[in-house]
């Protein structure tokens, strides 16, 4: 439960918006990529000042005191600036440590992290589990007082100055059972922990994590045993919901800005804009992004009173309406920029690539959509 | 489609596939496997044309008389079938099924004598210098122009999404030579020889996969000789039209090539769970979708094989030819977009280096996925090149207003 006020809210809003206005312009961001592989520390020192690593947390916890639904307008505001740094994945991190009231180092790391001196990365999905957060294969066996971690995290959203990697692992139960699955915070440079990294598409850093073998303490486990599916699927919800309010704020300013070319631009005498049939895929590009808008302003709102299982179902019906309608969106905004739109040189091309990601992570709009009929059909 | 093949043309499957397994070298396989757009790696592309011009076939469609195989259709047919169950690359269409046609039906004996066996052999690779910053939809509004002097023209202007400047040593180019009447009017085609003339300067265009494919192409009082011009002086929009209608019907068969990219994709999906336990080419959705897709490229055949007994320049064939490029650059969007769903997110690591041909380096994740992501952001492409489908579906529409 939210306990910020408006004040406050529109404040975090003013404080995001002034940032990608001020320091985020598409050169400024371009530069960011060369010099820090699109993480810069400045920047994540902004971002602690400012307070949004710490919106979604109780004031004891050293937060703001807000919930996840605060985060959005963060979100929307980098999604037009094309942020790359890992705020949401440093995010989820954070909030599956507060989730679980980690002790010791878990706690100290989530005081790191909302300080914005220390980051941790989530490793979730798996080569074959789509996004689907519940489906684990990799596997906690257990050795003396402690575990041994072995199998393979893919599509990890990396953090450049991560310390820390919580991974999930089951000791026990078949492939995609809710129970038996725990959560482990581990450190990245333990024996055994094999990162691979690589740039993402759309700027981001990402990494496939294989724990070999990985030899972990009963401390490191964050969870009850064999339960750790419902803050597992928590935090998967409510990183989906931010991910469609960045997915809101990229649409909405390829709107603006196929709008705004098709002015400009001229063909056949006249501004590409006269064409009709033009005139009619801009209509619908508004109505599915001003949709996806909307529905994501329905869903924050029935959030806080949604438990863990409401909320996974509405983030569902939020990522499965994303995919339809970011894909047509950034499909359209290149189509309607012709040759222009296919260049790297153009902003256009790296809201596209961006959207595309946003598409295929945390599961796709089939994955959600056959999850959504597995709830019809219950 | 093998399955009830007459002996004689079995034999003849037999002696390309043999010919191919003997010729394609690792290099020439790679740089196959390592496409992700309509235009292959360049020197092994070049490479693979080479050697299908010793074996007389790099133009398969041409006249025999200048060229070409001599193939009927199924023959034609089984020959892409085979390059693509290889998985060769496929030639660069702008020599081969642009400018050689147009220089077969247009050009003079002397042009046709100088140009097309460089074109056959490879020795010589064309770029299609049509589009300009503010001409692209509009073509007919281009005004990079050439002013006669003497037994010169003199060129100033510039092209851009030139795809390949950079590896040409030849250029086809429209430019304008005539003032008043129609846009149309007053266009010339230039067969220009020499690319390493001071005043033309190729800069290359990063695309959304983050490599260079087109390049702008600028032109500083470069002169070339009259005799450049194929067609009449000003009568190029003819030309350009006439090879137009290549470039949208494809010197190919689409619906090979796509075949074999659903053909990846399925076996993608074999391996590739649904997240529930299961394996996506189980999955309904997934199986409706691949099946929709399929049809998609069957119906596409059929209208190519209709396509290819057209005489081209005849009043069906330019709608038919935006019908073409209609219906196969929407199926190859969509196939490239089950591709990206199949592969899911080990699609969005960029892989660079891995997909350069020789670098050595391992892809991260299955080698069937590496390149889905790249042919995705390319492909957004192929609705916007050669025409729009905007373009060809107002062209579709005036026909049927007539
Ligand atoms: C079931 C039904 C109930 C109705 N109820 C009422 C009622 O209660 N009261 C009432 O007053 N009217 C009513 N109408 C009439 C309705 O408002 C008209 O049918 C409608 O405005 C379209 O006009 P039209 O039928 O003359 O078609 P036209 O205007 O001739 O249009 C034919 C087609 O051309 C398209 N078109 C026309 N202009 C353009 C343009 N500029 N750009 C692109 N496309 C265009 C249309 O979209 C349509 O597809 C009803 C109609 C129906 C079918
Ligand atoms: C990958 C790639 C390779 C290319 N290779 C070459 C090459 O080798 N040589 C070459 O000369 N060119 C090449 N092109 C250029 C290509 O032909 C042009 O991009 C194309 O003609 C569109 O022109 P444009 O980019 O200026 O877009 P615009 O003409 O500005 O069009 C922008 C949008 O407006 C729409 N539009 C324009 N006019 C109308 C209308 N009347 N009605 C409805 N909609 C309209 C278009 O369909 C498009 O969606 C290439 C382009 C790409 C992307």
């Amino acid at each position: 439960m939210s306990t910020l006020n408006q004040e406050t809210r529109s404040m975090l809003e003013d404080s995001v918006n002034r940032f990608v206005q001020g320091e985020y312009s598409f050169d400024d961001r371009k530069r960011n990529l060369k010099e820090h592989q699109g993480q810069s520390p400045d920047h994540w020192q902004t971002f602690a000042e400012m307070g949004w690593l710490a919106i979604p947390f109780t004031e004891d916890q050293g937060g703001l005191g807000g919930d996840i639904t605060d985060t959005l307008g963060v979100m929307k505001g980098f999604g037009r600036g094309l942020v790359t740094e890992p705020y949401l994945g440093v995010l989820a991190a954070a909030r599956l440590l507060a989730l679980t009231r980690a002790q010791g180092d878990g706690a100290e790391l989530l005081a790191g992290i909302l300080s914005g001196e220390r980051q941790a990365v989530v490793a979730s999905e798996e080569p074959q589990s789509r996004g689907n957060p519940l489906a684990v294969a990799t596997r906690a066996e257990p050795d003396g007082n402690g575990f041994r971690l072995s199998g393979e995290k893919i599509a990890v959203i990396h953090s450049l100055n991560a310390s820390h990697v919580l991974v999930s692992a089951r000791s026990n139960g078949d492939y995609t059972d809710h129970e038996g699955i725990d959560l482990f915070l581990v450190e990245l440079d333990s024996p055994g922990v094999d990162v691979t990294r690589y740039p993402v598409i759309d700027g981001k850093q990402g990494a496939n994590i294989a724990f070999n073998g990985v030899a972990v303490s009963a401390a490191q486990r964050l969870t009850d045993e064999g339960e750790a599916a419902g803050v597992i699927l928590q935090a998967h919800s409510e990183s989906l919901l931010m991910l469609a309010a960045e997915a809101v704020g990229i649409m909405e300013t390829l709107v603006k800005k196929t709008v705004a070319y098709t002015r400009t631009r001229k063909q056949f005498g006249v501004a590409l804009a006269e064409f009709q049939v033009l005139q009619h895929r801009m209509a619908e590009m508004y109505i599915e992004t001003t949709s996806l808008t909307n529905l994501l302003t329905q869903t924050a709102h029935r959030w806080t009173g949604a438990d863990v299982h409401q909320q996974a179902i509405l983030a569902s019906k939020l990522k499965a309406r994303l995919g339809q309608a970011a894909r047509y969106v950034g499909q359209q905004a290149i189509q309607l920029h012709g040759g222009i739109g296919m260049t790297d040189e153009l902003d256009i091309g790296h809201y596209f690539k961006r959207l595309t990601s946003i598409e295929l992570q945390l599961g796709n709009a089939e994955w959600h959509r056959k999850r959504l009929w597995r709830e019809h059909a219950a | 489609m093998a399955i009830h093949e007459p002996v004689e043309l079995n034999t003849f499957r037999h002696q390309i596939r043999e010919f191919i397994e003997q010729h394609a070298d690792d290099e020439i396989l790679e740089a196959g496997r390592k496409t992700t757009s309509f235009f292959p790696p360049f020197d092994q592309v070049m490479k693979w044309h080479r050697i299908l011009h010793s074996q007389g076939w790099s133009a398969i469609r041409w006249p025999e008389e200048y060229g070409g195989a001599g193939w009927d259709v199924p023959r034609q047919l089984i020959f892409e079938e085979e390059c693509r169950r290889a998985g060769v690359p496929l030639l660069l269409p702008q020599s081969i099924s642009m400018v050689g046609p147009a220089i077969i039906h247009y050009g003079t004996d002397e042009q046709k004598r100088k140009h097309l066996p460089g074109i056959l052999s490879g020795e010589n690779f064309w770029a299609q210098g049509y589009s300009e910053p503010n001409a692209g939809s509009d073509l007919a509004s281009l005004n990079c122009r050439a002013v006669r002097d003497g037994d010169h023209y003199v060129i100033n202007g510039s092209k851009t999404w030139t795809t390949y400047a950079h590896h040409a040593n030849r250029l086809f180019l429209l430019v304008r030579t005539g003032g008043a009447g129609k846009p149309q009017q007053g266009i010339s085609f230039f067969l220009i020889e020499d690319l390493t003339d001071p005043g033309i300067e190729i800069r290359p265009i990063i695309g959304l996969d983050g490599v260079p494919e087109q390049c702008d192409v600028f032109f500083t009082n470069v002169r070339v000789p009259v005799d450049c011009c194929l067609g009449e002086e000003n009568d190029g929009w003819s030309v350009a039209k006439y090879l137009l209608e290549h470039e949208r019907g494809g010197g190919t068969s689409f619906a090979t090539t796509f075949r074999h990219e659903l053909a990846t994709i399925r076996r993608l999906a074999g391996r590739t769970g649904d997240g529930f336990g299961g394996f996506l080419a189980d999955d309904p959705v997934f199986q409706d979708r691949y099946v929709r897709l399929h049809l998609e490229v069957d119906t596409l055949e059929a209208t190519e094989e209709v396509f290819a007994a057209m005489e081209k320049g005849s009043p069906e064939s330019g709608p038919m030819s935006s019908m073409i490029k209609i219906t196969s650059m929407e199926t190859i969007q969509r196939i490239t977009e089950l591709a990206i769903d199949v592969a899911g997110t080990p699609s969005l690591a960029l892989q660079l280096a891995a997909l350069t041909v020789d670098s050595g380096v391992e892809p991260i994740g299955d080698e069937d996925a590496l390149t889905l992501m790249p042919k995705y952001l390319n492909n957004r492409a192929a609705s916007i090149f050669g025409g729009s489908n905007e373009i060809q579906r107002n062209i579709i529409a005036k026909t049927l207003l007539r």
